[in-house]
């Protein structure tokens, strides 16, 4: 058995020291991956482990005007009553990834490092244009969530950095869909959730996502413009050339189930459609 | 290492590997006695314990995790008036909570019961959750709180 | 040891103890090359089948199993040793690393193909005259056929148990606590493989989870391995077993490949034949593979006593982890598909498909209908099946975004096939002294609290004593072939002795004063003959249930799932105990239906997990109190789910073939690599 060392971190400060004299550390936020995965009763660790459950830096929510933003070691149940998670659908999807058992340790960065697939928060966060705040050194950089996905739409982390919080513009949104696929989704397997969201301002969508995660990532930037700056209802050629170009991308990627996803892509289209009866 | 936590209104001073779940050390070095790691993965809910007052599966925890935190078992409560309440209330005409699932369950109550004034319908069928029980129907148990807390006169959650 | 009633297993510990973990080939099959384990620290060792002081085998049901693999492994993960030390998670470490290596690979048998030395079992049942090849019948050239195919796999059990054993010798009396519910049998295989009385074996009681068939007789063989390891220490020995990191080696529940062909008149409106072939794979070693078969066919045999009727059915040998388990989905297969067939028939000869239940199913049973009647008022059944129908009607082919279906069926179980000798071997005893305080001597005190809890209850409003003045203790009478009490057929022959006992204790009591001991015995004694038995033993318990989905067929979910079930079962000992084993044996047969994956987890369907935790399951009994027996329930459950998601899986997909498990559709395209 390999015991390991641990540190208690009482503040960003010391974590980020710590973390410059050892950046092969594992960091440990909630545990519930290793917990769940790991199939022995004694759990492994690498030789050096850190939790950082406690650092009030990483608990803390914080709300602007313009954007709210909560630490990456906050609970997932902690963020139910936030923004985006009050909505209904986005609160049930936040309610399918565990009991409130599982919620109460489980933290959103550990949720969106996973490494190995997409879990699934992911596609909403990506919908909502989240943003992430990493920690290097001495350096803090603040990226697009989409850059933890490679150009094959791959899960990538970048080792030497650490996530610290996580931040998402308040806007308004008037359509909201989401529908999970596929079988599992935690630990790795055929799962995912497809997300759309959309903006609808005085008659013409003003933004629209569409994002398909799971084993992969997905979004067709393209056929989003097509979109954005449409009248709204969108007109009949506008919502086939779209569809079009969904499967046309689809297809390219030689990964997803296009059988399956374009008629959920179609539904998400419909739902857009009555978003506002 | 030697960490303190406060387990059931004690503290408790222990020695922990990095190895070991919360669940081995409340077992074997805290005297716990009603938590089983049946399943090991969060599912059956034979684990649970109220880690700050919430819920979480003792055997997904690392014992690191422990330190300083208040957890409380459901040791805690069985000689408080409302857990005989509420185990009368579940167990009559003659029946009894399966054997498996009567810890959880019995937390969950006294969880609902105590800690948030009158919970909703929907927050407690969401606990319940945190039990694998196939047998108790929920709308027994949520019916069974609730009169618990009717009876004992509660204030209600100010929302 | 001291007797931890309160504890569960996993907490009881004994001073001195050791700890084991089986060390488990799970590479391959074949004859065994070597074991190699971690270099083991001092302290440790590993035992194995050559260092056995006894016969390295123990016989259950007839079936010789080893102890631990000797010179080949006959299924993955097969045992074949243990390591044994002090520390519980350092011999886990250790077991799980230590390797197995064998000379053949790991492709596992198929069983869906049956060779004649893979057949460990087979049953031939006909009922009527078989038309023969070429012949048609005049009377019945307006005929109707249909033929379908089912699929379940075999599946896991649902663990919320401790499993596992605690053997300690004091001289030559073993002293064994392990989870059990068929104490006897444990008590009598470990007293022939040690070559001793059964009076030198002592179980513990412990606190016990409700039925599982994971009690079987698996405890049995954990039990006997504890007994050896603690002989060769000589001292107290643990036997651990990890489900998270073993669950695939641990016994399953069998599956069943099921065809069914069903000739119906279309001028009478009634079925004319059923033909079936089925398979089940029971495993390297063919446990319960006789009894499965029969209880398979009666179940259904039974139901339709006047319909020529053929059955051909095998217990197939597979190089996998034993299997079998006395009331499943799969033993109610047949009769569901019958079920099903009756609803494809009615719709095909556009009549109403309860009609055509109640001529199919003999008349006794056809008393299901009218059992099942507020049943039906209070689902809306007749008005929802209707308007469903006729969206399968107006779009037949084309595809709807969500689909809606209901269906109904009703079930009947018979205690037949495991009644009659099970009934020879059932007697308990009940004492009541001065002080009112009652002990009841019998195989109950290894059972669930909740049994424990009914059957007290029952005494006391019997005795009219307090439920805490009454103890349950063991058996001291041996009776080996005792039907377990994990089977609703024992439960429903321990609740009659327990009545019938308190009941005459308080007649006895005023006119001959106490202390009081009555011995009740089932009615069957061996020397009477069969027809003898009392009709109320053999009334079937009759159930019909309810199951509404919504189907979404883009994602191939089922989003929505509403299972009302109404069960009729005689003079029942504790309803809150009979309405929880229904709704627990519901879910599992839904879980069953919609997630059951094998060999590996990897396909399992978590999507499941939330959807059945929010799905209603609304459970009626109907409780006759002129019946002197409550009735067995087990298998009801399992038949009336299965008959229901069936014919909602006709109704959703119009398809010949039923295979269960139910997948959603996969995200990705067929055959693409993950990473």
């Amino acid at each position: 058995m390999n015991l390991s060392e641990i540190h208690y971190p009482r503040s960003l400060q010391e974590l980020m020291l710590l973390l410059e004299r050892e950046w092969h550390i594992q960091i440990v936020a909630g545990g519930t991956t290793f917990g769940c995965i790991q199939i022995s009763r004694y759990l492994s660790f690498e030789p050096s482990i850190v939790y950082i459950g406690q650092i009030p830096e990483l608990r803390s929510i914080h709300k602007t005007e313009r954007m709210i933003s909560f630490g990456a070691a906050c609970t997932l149940s902690e963020l139910e009553h936030v923004y985006p998670f009050e909505h209904g659908q986005a609160r049930k999807l936040l309610h399918a990834i565990g009991t409130p058992a599982v919620r109460n340790i489980a933290t959103i960065g550990g949720h969106l490092m996973y490494g190995k697939r997409f879990l699934s928060l992911w596609a909403l966060l990506a919908c909502f244009d989240a943003e992430l705040e990493f920690r290097a050194f001495s350096k803090t950089s603040t990226k697009n969530i989409w850059y933890s996905a490679d150009e094959m739409g791959m899960p990538t982390i970048e080792s030497g950095r650490l996530l610290t919080r996580i931040r998402i513009p308040l806007q308004s949104i008037d359509h909201l869909f989401i529908q999970r696929i596929g079988g599992a989704v935690f630990p790795d397997g055929d799962g995912g959730y497809l997300v759309s969201v959309a903006t609808i301002d005085r008659r013409t969508i003003s933004n629209f996502k569409l994002v398909i995660a799971g084993p992969r990532a997905y979004r067709d930037f393209d056929a989003e413009q097509r979109i954005i700056a449409a009248p709204y209802p969108l007109p009949a050629r506008i919502m086939q050339t779209v569809m079009r170009m969904y499967a046309e991308s689809l297809r390219k990627t030689n990964f997803w189930n296009v059988e399956l996803l374009l008629p959920l892509i179609s539904q998400a289209l419909e739902a857009l459609q009555r978003s506002t009866e | 290492m030697n960490i303190e936590f406060n387990l059931n209104g004690s503290v408790q001073k222990v020695v922990i590997t990095s190895v070991e779940r919360a669940i081995d050390v409340l077992t074997r070095q805290c005297g716990i006695k009603s938590l089983s790691g049946t399943c090991l993965e969060g599912q059956c809910g034979t684990c649970l314990i109220l880690l700050e007052g919430k819920p979480v599966y003792s055997c997904l925890m690392p014992a690191f995790m422990l330190r300083d935190h208040r957890v409380e078992t459901t040791e805690y409560f069985t000689k408080m008036r409302e857990y005989s309440l509420l185990n009368s209330e579940l167990t009559k005409e003659g029946s009894a909570l399966c054997s498996s699932c009567h810890n959880g369950i019995m937390l969950m109550g006294m969880m609902l019961i105590r800690s948030v004034p009158a919970p909703t319908r929907g927050e407690i069928l969401s606990s319940l959750s945190n039990v694998h029980c196939d047998s108790i129907d929920p709308d027994d148990f949520a019916d069974a709180v609730l009169k618990i807390i009717q009876d004992l006169g509660i204030a209600r959650k100010m929302t | 040891m001291k007797e931890h009633e309160l504890l569960p297993f996993e907490q009881l510990s004994v001073p001195g103890m050791l700890y084991a973990c089986m060390v488990r080939a799970v590479l391959g099959t074949g004859r065994i090359l070597a074991i190699k384990t971690p270099p083991l620290p001092t302290g440790y060792s590993l035992v194995t089948a050559d260092q056995l002081p006894f016969k390295n085998e123990l016989w259950i049901e007839d079936i010789p199993i080893p102890l631990f693999a000797s010179k080949s492994v006959l299924y993955r993960g097969e045992s074949v040793g243990l390591i044994i030390g002090p520390d519980p998670l350092v011999v886990e470490e250790l077991a799980s690393t230590s390797v197995v290596e064998c000379e053949e690979s790991t492709s596992i048998v198929d069983w869906h193909t049956i060779s004649s030395s893979d057949i460990a079992a087979r049953i031939d049942f006909s009922r009527g005259q078989k038309p023969s090849d070429g012949q048609v019948d005049s009377t019945t050239t307006n005929t109707l056929e249909f033929s379908s195919y089912l699929n379940i796999e075999p599946h896991e059990l649902t663990f919320h148990s401790d499993i596992g054993a605690i053997a300690e010798w004091d001289y030559d009396k073993l002293k064994l606590a392990c989870p059990t519910l068929w104490p006897e049998h444990t008590r009598t295989c470990i007293a022939e493989m040690l070559g001793t009385s059964v009076k030198d074996i002592e179980i513990a009681m412990l606190q016990m989870h409700d039925s599982s068939e994971l009690y079987a007789w698996y405890p049995s063989l954990l039990a006997a391995r504890a007994a050896v390891a603690a002989w060769v220490f000589k001292k107290p020995v643990k036997l651990m077993v990890s489900i998270k990191r073993e669950r695939k080696y641990l016994p399953r529940i069998h599956g069943i490949s099921l065809h069914v062909r069903s000739t119906w008149s279309k001028d009478t409106h009634r079925l004319l034949r059923i033909d079936c072939r089925f398979a089940i794979p029971v495993g390297a070693y063919p446990i319960f593979a006789k009894l499965l078969l029969k209880k398979t066919v009666s179940f259904a045999a039974n139901s339709i006593p006047d319909t020529a009727l053929s059955i051909v059915g095998f217990a197939v040998r597979v190089n996998t982890v034993p299997m079998g388990a006395l009331e499943s989905i799969s033993t109610a297969a047949i009769y569901g598909m019958i079920e099903a067939h009756i609803a494809r028939a009615a719709r095909a000869m556009n009549y109403s498909p309860l009609e055509l239940s109640q001529s199919t199913f003999s008349k006794k049973e056809s008393a299901g209908i009218k059992i099942a009647r507020p049943l039906l008022q209070r689902t809306d059944f007749y008005r929802k099946y209707a308007a469903y129908e006729q969206i399968y009607k107006r779009n037949p082919g084309e595809k709807e975004a969500m689909l809606r279906a209901i269906s109904f069926s009703i079930a009947h179980q018979n205690s037949q096939v495991l009644l009659p000798s099970a009934a020879n071997k059932a007697q308990i005893q009940l004492m009541l002294d001065r002080n009112l305080r009652a002990v009841l001597e019998s195989d109950a005190a290894y059972s669930s609290e909740r049994l424990k809890t009914a059957l007290k209850f029952r005494i006391s409003q019997n005795l009219q004593i307090p439920a805490g003045h009454i103890a349950l203790e063991n058996s001291r009478q041996s009776h080996p072939e005792a039907i377990p009490l994990i089977s609703s057929s024992g439960m429903a022959i321990l609740s009659d002795l327990v009545c019938r006992a308190s009941s005459r204790i308080q007649r006895m009591r005023f006119r001959e004063g106490l202390p009081l001991t009555v011995r009740t015995y089932s009615l069957l004694k061996h020397e009477v003959p069969l027809e003898k038995i009392s009709k109320s033993l053999l009334r079937p318990s009759i159930g019909a249930a309810i199951l509404e989905v919504e189907y979404d067929t883009r994602t191939a979910i089922m989003q929505h799932m509403r299972l009302e079930i109404l069960a009729y079962a005689g003079k029942i000992l504790s309803p809150a105990h009979a309405t929880s084993a229904i709704r627990a044996a519901g879910l599992a047969a839904l879980r069953a239906c919609l997630i059951g994956a094998y060999p590996e987890s990897e396909s399992f369907n978590d999507v499941y997990t939330s959807i059945l935790s929010q799905t209603v399951i609304h459970v009626d009994l109907i409780d006759d109190e002129k019946a002197s027996i409550s009735r067995p329930l087990g298998d009801l459950a399992y038949a009336l789910v299965l008959s229901c998601f069936l014919e909602v899986l006709q109704q959703l997909r119009d398809s010949d073939r039923s295979l269960l498990p139910f997948r959603p559709a996969s995200t990705m395209l067929a055959g693409v690599n993950r990473r």
